[in-house]
């Protein structure tokens, strides 16, 4: 059975919606800004929005403890749904992909219980775990029959609306939303400080002198139905989620090999499975990260998949910051609006060609029919998937 | 249809559960210290991985190694992973030292690299130098549950073999926020910790077949308990073992003849990987062709886990 895309929603720091990511899209204008943060100001892709004003946006009660990772799911979830009605009898799923849960409020328990010996915000830590958040996005869609939470790095999103195709094409469900989301919190901005893979500057992804990554935060989710749940929907066919595989790296707990060995062996998978050609790829969203590590060896991997085939290639981790866990999902939205709007979005900040491969990277916003895009999310403990989608 | 079934298990709790056999004979009541009984890791885990380790991750490495060599399995198509909140211990380390950090020092990485949720199954295909799919599951009392059905969706999809675990370590603050939340303390004190690895295969010689598993509502587990086995044409009275856990809930009150096993092995949401390792061993051990087990897991008032195994 087919897993056809009907409905999209995203969150970033280009804004909230379709729309708004679009329009910022087109005039080549990140969302990545200098923050304040507790240790110094970083360059971050923040949506620029509170919790409250989230929480107004979302009609929820200004006390609600949920946490951000929660607030930026549900706005994007309502609009991947939209007017779908999720009250029928058919088995209807969610999945999401995160690993930061409720971390930002877990930080504040621990920052008043190790900076002022206070444990009175302990409280802080229930919403702290991946499932709690994913089961108060479920509760808001209304979704019971099947809630589930991948945490994979940042390859989780990718992941989630992996394993939903998998479970329509298997039959086991007639639709799901599928996606992530990971919100802005000290612990990641630290943690990727500590790995020495942050940049100062832009980040400038497949640039022979990149440096390194921004963070972003953000939310990305589609609908997938099969065609009795489309029959119930009448909702529209964006596109066709037609090829997917996950492999591992093995190579080393953060860095990926050289040759991209887990990159490869995901692309070739997933176009076999997708039944289509290197070839017939039209546009690759890249997982571009902009760390030496990262591109190089994803470089190398598309390379070795797409030989002397001439692809129009981008990363579009300059405009949002690398949004870890959600990544995946935000950049199937960008694929499927590729395939809607017939176009490339442009690679920002590239000026020098990498050595170490004669491919470049598209930096011009590029008008062109796309059949089918190819998404790539590689993570942490060598996890690797590639997405690939396609025209309905 | 392809069928499940399990080729091997190996189990780390706070009982003598390691590469033992018959685990449901270990009926020695409730138990007293929960703290858990670890394997000589050095068989299993090269030195330097022993020192950078956590608990969570050594015991996870040395159970999934030794679930690799009883089963005498070379490849596997999949390593899946069920844990309800990760690497606890690694994510508290590197939140003290972020939060205590000067401005502009350097924060030792280790403990962030360590606290990946996905950690655990990305270094079992690191060890075992496995390229394929490799996932975790992360719904807190559910974790095992959709691990399980995530790993026989692999197999139906045409996978020989795949490697299952469930997993998850306890750390102090657990207790505290069990007692923020007015937990009653005969429930506190029965926060655990452990581990269970199988690997399951399309075929295998001892013939015990995961049938079925399901996500019901805890309102009503026997109303659905029933109709899960009818599906299968069985009959509740006609089981040789039923397992049953708790999670977020204080007791079982269950019509059905049952073994508590959370009460040998403490609560932790991964749990029931331990009910199905229990499940498993009755069958092997005490069953013949057509006999079936079920474990019943309580995630919480809303969900309960069934998984129903049958010796073919």
């Amino acid at each position: 059975m087919e897993a056809f895309v009907t409905g999209m929603g995203v969150v970033t720091a280009l804004g909230i919606g379709v729309e708004e990511n679009l329009r910022a899209l087109k005039a080549a204008k990140t969302g990545v800004t200098l923050f304040k943060t507790n240790k110094g100001p970083k360059l971050k892709g923040g949506l620029l929005k509170s919790d409250e004003e989230l929480k107004t946006l979302l009609g929820l009660d200004a006390e609600a403890q949920v946490p951000r990772t929660g607030l930026i799911a549900m706005l994007a979830c309502k609009e991947a749904i939209a007017e779908t009605d999720l009250d029928q009898d058919l088995r209807t799923g969610f999945i999401n992909g995160t690993t930061t849960g409720g971390m930002d409020l877990s930080e504040r328990h621990f920052q008043s219980l190790y900076m002022r010996q206070d444990p009175t915000q302990i409280r802080n830590l229930l919403t702290h775990d991946l499932g709690t958040v994913t089961d108060m996005v479920a509760q808001l869609l209304g979704i019971t029959h099947y809630v589930n939470t991948l945490s994979t790095a940042c390859s989780s999103a990718a992941n989630a609306i992996m394993l939903g195709a998998r479970m329509i094409k298997a039959g086991m469900l007639d639709r799901v939303v599928v996606g992530g989301t990971d919100a802005l919190t000290d612990f990641t901005v630290d943690g990727f400080g500590s790995l020495m893979i942050y940049d100062t500057e832009y980040c400038r992804p497949f640039d022979e002198n990149r440096v390194g990554l921004n963070l972003g935060e953000g939310a990305g989710f589609l609908l997938l139905e099969n065609e009795k749940s489309l029959a119930a929907s009448g909702n529209k066919k964006m596109g066709v989620c037609k090829g997917w595989a996950n492999t591992n790296d093995a190579y080393h707990q953060t860095g990926t090999s050289p040759e991209g060995n887990g990159a490869y062996l995901a692309m070739q998978e997933s176009l076999k499975l997708a039944g289509l050609q290197a070839a017939d790829i039209d546009y690759l969203n890249a997982h571009g990260t902009a760390t030496k590590n990262n591109d190089n060896s994803e470089l190398s991997a598309i390379d070795r998949v797409f030989g002397d085939l001439d692809l129009s290639f981008s990363s579009t981790k300059a405009y949002t910051g690398h949004t870890l866990a959600a990544a995946g999902g935000v950049e199937a939205v960008y694929s499927i609006m590729s395939i809607q709007n017939g176009c490339v979005f442009p690679n920002l900040h590239w000026k020098d060609k990498m050595t170490s491969s004669e491919r470049t990277p598209t930096t011009e916003w590029e008008n062109k029919e796309i059949n089918a895009v190819m998404s790539n999310s590689f993570g942490f403990g060598g996890n690797s998937t590639s997405l690939i989608f396609t025209k309905a | 249809m392809r069928k499940v079934f399990i080729q091997s298990a190996v189990s780390i709790t706070c009982q003598p559960s390691f590469l033992n056999e018959n685990l449901y004979e270990l009926k020695i009541g409730k138990a007293n210290d929960l703290a858990l009984l670890e394997p000589n890791y050095k068989d299993f885990i090269p030195p330097a991985m022993i020192r950078r380790a956590s608990k969570m991750m050594k015991m996870s490495l040395a159970s999934s190694q030794a679930c690799m060599q009883q089963a005498g399995v070379e490849d596997l198509g999949a390593i899946i992973v069920g844990s309800g909140l990760g690497c606890l211990m690694d994510t508290e380390k590197f939140l003290k030292s972020s939060i205590l950090a000067e401005e502009g020092s350097l924060i030792p990485p280790l403990s962030f690299i360590q606290s990946g949720h996905n950690s655990v199954s990305g270094q079992i295909a690191l060890q075992l130098k496995n390229q394929r799919y490799n996932m975790t599951h992360v719904q807190k009392g559910l974790s095992f549950e959709y691990a399980l059905m995530d790993a026989m969706l692999r197999i139906k999809e045409g996978d020989q073999a795949v490697m299952l675990g469930g997993v998850d370590e306890k750390i102090d603050v657990l207790d505290e926020l069990a007692k923020a939340v007015d937990w009653p303390e005969d429930m506190r004190n029965e926060l655990a910790e452990g581990c269970s690895f199988f690997v399951l295969k399309d075929e295998s010689d001892a013939g015990i077949e995961v049938a079925d598993v399901k996500i019901v509502s805890t309102s009503k587990i026997e109303v659905e308990l029933e109709a899960l086995l009818q599906a299968h044409d069985l009959r509740v009275d006609d089981s040789i073992g039923n397992f049953v856990g708790l999670n977020e809930v204080q007791e079982a009150d269950l019509d059905i003849n049952h073994q508590l096993y959370t009460q040998w092995i403490g609560r932790y949401f991964s749990s029931s990987a331990f009910g199905f390792h229990l499940a498993y061993d009755k069958l092997k051990n005490e069953g013949k062709a057509g006999d079936f087990s079920v474990v019943i897991n309580l995630s919480n008032a809303q969900y309960t886990g069934l998984t129903l195994l049958r010796r073919v």
